[in-house]
């Protein structure tokens, strides 16, 4: 009996805190990076979402620079956001679980934020901006 | 007694509130489109980890408005979706300081699927993470009776807070108190750089000790200093001992400053400075005190501490050093040289869900060298009260032998007299929380597929960091050093393109618009690489390069212009150009590739850690509530004296709560196995700290 109270005691110690009760059908995640100088912000979230066995999944990045700190963020310089259907794409839903590669996000730091940038002021077409952008996803 | 009784009411629904939050009557099928079954939502809520603050939960209700009409409406998965954007876009949290790292969830969740309808949840988790101060082992201390200051989510200024407590040592018997803080947005002026008030008093029969603060902090005051605090601080204070009371009355200016992280081992320095001025009064027979020793005195001190600290996974430690410079006559001579060394370490070793083994250790020595005269009160008096170095709550050094089998200030005998000048002591304290509440619903921190996704984002953060270590390298120096020149080369080349196409019959019209066009991109590329910098420069030379495999312009240049153009043009100075060119090209190839991307990775990881470990410590470790028994064990010497007047131990244990809504109690006995006449066999002693009343 003493020795059943004891296993009991233990078993409860290891146990969870408490049973999952829910079921989760929605998460959105974003994160918020400021560069050490204060001139640049960079967001990017992953949001999944789930209908019955169909599970939605969306990658957002957006850029913002100025050039004071005490400037406010205008516009994002760039601003992706990519659907995708898991179902038809794996890759992506690892890319959304693994997160960015470093070669990535220099691309998207880079000459995606410079594309941006160059289309805005009329330099290139916002085709070619947005054939940049896009390509930060297929970077490895 | 109405009041605490209003209080108990209070933490009983709180706790019951937060455990509602955590189970629920029904569970929901997974897998199942509730949208296609017809489900119909019962009710719409909000709620976070964090509406045990007031002013978070006011500001939830305030955002309940934003799904409540979702009630008794068909479940539509769109819909919902779009009250989650909503949602995120709030900004629950606007706090005056812009942290580094932001970090925001909403989580949108179902239950009680009964009878065709459910409850809709959204959880909201905001957490803002400072850098420097949540590496610190006092940020660590902290973060059990206040998760919301770690997570940055007691960011509401210019409010006034009021936290009492209440003690009982046998020296001083019961005592009451309590800190009154207000802290500003940001310092009225320049002129007036204080942007905190705190007031902060305790009594009983026998003692009092009454602290007034003026504060201010600045985050970044260079590239390795990102924080720096300054303080004024007076304190008046009489602390009893067995015979006499020890009276400070003393006027304080310091400030003190934290390093970026150093070394292989990434750790930050601290280090600081103060001035002090006031009196130090007792009244201890003459006979039993040192014949350099005083019992009354004006004094005039200058106190220097140096030291570092880190979090590590299950490690927190703090290793200090202080220094302190006194005279009773300021100007005429040295009276006393103090040196303190602290060194403080914390265990956490899991054993189970949001459950973990806490063992706590502190190694503190001091010495007194004594070539003038001192006053008793700045000699080392030990027992179960803490006397720290220096005023403030972001660096505490412990500065006289702790030991918690005997009442305060009451382990001070010595061969010379009362108050030693030199002591050692060492303390540890294990603890287990036997009762429990996560603070995260374990729903939440159990589901793989949230950590998985949040995983991916902090390995995403630690990549957007890793570019600007690589822009540091040298070899990377090396390979913008040849931009210039590359940017030369390719207008050269540009103009000789350029004025071949012009005499060039039709045939070869395609050939000439690609391998323009790729000189046009790759001099884009080119200028924006000399424009910018960091790791955004990093990104633009990487797109002239095989590092950007989808990119790759130089190359993609020699290619349209070298082998489709002029392999059939046979220009000769094309072929010049484009030699040199591609040489200019092939040894910035070289310097490329000698970029140590292992280190800068390292580097990036590295400044993350801290948000992977503040993340990882509110999901799986923070509480909302624990209660666990806690052991003791102490031993101190102090002298000059031999092992038979001067050493004690201490051994006992005690039972440890924490409300993190509301209050944090902690109780004990610790024996005193080595006691010597005229002591007590040990000692018993209660704390208990309130959260801010006014919020």
């Amino acid at each position: 009996m003493r020795r059943r109270a004891t296993t009991r005691a233990a078993r409860d110690l290891f146990a969870p805190a408490t049973e999952p009760k829910r079921t989760i059908v929605g998460i959105k995640v974003k994160f918020e990076l400021n560069s050490k100088n204060g001139l640049r912000r960079v967001i990017f979230g992953l949001e999944k979402n789930s209908q019955g066995d169909e599970i939605l999944w969306k990658i957002n990045f957006a850029l913002f620079e100025r050039d004071k700190k005490s400037d406010a963020y205008g516009d994002a310089l760039v601003d992706m956001a990519v659907e995708v259907d898991t179902q038809l794409n794996k890759k992506a839903e690892d890319t959304a679980q693994k997160g960015l590669t470093p070669g990535q996000a220099a691309h998207a730091l880079g000459p995606a934020a410079e594309d941006a940038k160059a289309s805005a002021a009329g330099e290139i077409d916002q085709d070619e901006a947005g054939e940049t952008v896009q390509a930060t996803l297929r970077k490895k | 007694m109405p009041y605490v009784l209003f209080l108990i009411f209070q933490i009983i629904l709180a706790s019951k509130a937060q455990a509602a939050g955590i189970v629920a009557a029904d569970s929901c099928p997974t897998g199942v489109d509730f949208e296609a079954s017809g489900y119909l939502i019962r009710s719409a809520r909000l709620e976070s980890p964090f509406q045990y603050l007031s002013w978070f939960r006011a500001a939830l209700k305030t955002a309940e408005a934003q799904v409540a009409d979702l009630a008794r409406r068909p479940y539509q998965a769109r819909e919902v979706r779009n009250r989650a954007d909503q949602l995120e876009k709030l900004n629950l949290v606007q706090s005056a300081i812009e942290q580094q790292v932001r970090i925001s969830l909403v989580i949108t969740s179902v239950e009680n699927c009964s009878g065709g309808e459910l409850d809709l949840v959204y959880s909201i988790f905001t957490t803002e993470i400072a850098p420097v101060l949540t590496r610190t082992f006092e940020s660590y201390k902290l973060e059990k009776f206040a998760p919301e200051r770690t997570a940055g989510i007691e960011a509401k200024t210019n409010r006034w807070r009021f936290s009492p407590g209440f003690a009982y040592d046998f020296s001083e018997q019961f005592s009451g108190g309590a800190r009154l803080e207000y802290r500003a947005t940001a310092a009225p002026s320049s002129y007036f750089p204080f942007d905190s008030m705190i007031i902060d008093g305790r009594g009983s029969a026998r003692m009092h000790d009454v602290s007034a603060a003026l504060s201010g902090s600045v985050n970044r005051v260079a590239e390795w200093i990102p924080w720096a605090e300054w303080q004024l601080n007076y304190r008046n204070a009489s602390n009893p001992t067995d015979q006499s009371s020890l009276r400070q009355n003393r006027f304080v200016a310091q400030s003190t400053a934290m390093t970026r992280p150093f070394g292989p081992m990434q750790l930050p320095f601290r280090f600081g400075g103060q001035l002090e001025g006031g009196t130090l009064r007792s009244h201890f027979p003459s006979t039993d005190l040192a014949h350099n020793t005083i019992n009354d005195s004006g004094y005039g001190a200058m106190r220097f501490y140096l030291g570092t600290t880190t979090r590590l996974d299950r490690n927190v430690f703090a290793l200090s050093y202080g220094l302190e410079v006194g005279s009773t006559r300021p100007g005429a001579e040295i009276g006393w040289v103090k040196h303190i060394g602290d060194l403080a370490h914390d265990l956490s070793i899991p054993i189970g869900d949001h459950r973990s083994l806490d063992i706590e250790s502190r190694l503190t020595a001091g010495i007194i060298q004594v070539p003038g005269s001192i006053p008793a009160a700045s000699r080392f008096f030990g027992g179960n009260r803490e006397e720290p170095f220096m005023p403030g709550d972001n660096w505490n050094i412990r500065s006289n032998p702790v030991i918690r089998s005997i009442p305060a200030n009451r382990l001070s005998q010595t061969d010379t007299g009362r108050g030693g000048t030199r002591f050692v002591s060492y303390n540890l304290t294990a603890g287990i929380p036997i009762w429990r509440r996560p603070l995260v619903p374990t729903e939440l921190s159990h589901d793989n597929e949230f950590t998985d996704e949040l995983n991916g984002q902090l390995q995403t953060a630690t990549s957007l960091l890793q570019p600007d270590y690589a822009a540091n390298d040298p070899h990377f120096q090396r390979v913008t050093a040849r931009l210039g020149e590359l940017q030369i080369s390719l207008n050269e080349l540009q103009e000789l393109v350029s004025a071949a196409q012009a005499s060039t019959p039709e045939p070869f019209a395609q050939q000439f618009k690609s391998c323009l066009s790729a000189l046009n991109t790759a001099k884009r590329r080119a200028n924006a690489a000399a424009e910018s910098k960091g790791a955004a420069q990093y990104g633009d030379v990487s797109t002239l390069l095989t590092a950007n495999e989808t990119e790759d312009r130089l190359n993609k240049v020699r290619s349209a212009c070298l082998e489709d153009l002029n392999s059939q043009l046979h220009d000769g100075q094309i072929a010049a150009a484009a030699e040199s060119l591609e040489q200019i090209h092939s040894d910035m190839e070289k310097e490329f590739a000698l970029i140590d991307q292992r280190a800068a990775s390292k580097q990036a990881e590295s400044e993350m850690s801290y948000v992977k470990r503040t993340v990882n410590s509110i999901l799986y470790e923070m509480n909302f509530l624990s209660l666990g028994p806690i052991l003791m064990f102490d031993v101190a010497h102090i002298g000059p004296a031999g092992s038979a007047l001067g050493t004690r131990y201490g051994i006992g244990g005690g039972l440890r709560f924490t409300l993190v809504s509301h209050l944090d109690f902690t109780m004990g006995y610790a024996a005193n196995p080595k006691r010597v006449t005229g002591e007590r066999p040990g000692a018993f002693f209660f704390s208990i700290r309130f959260k801010d009343l006014l919020n």
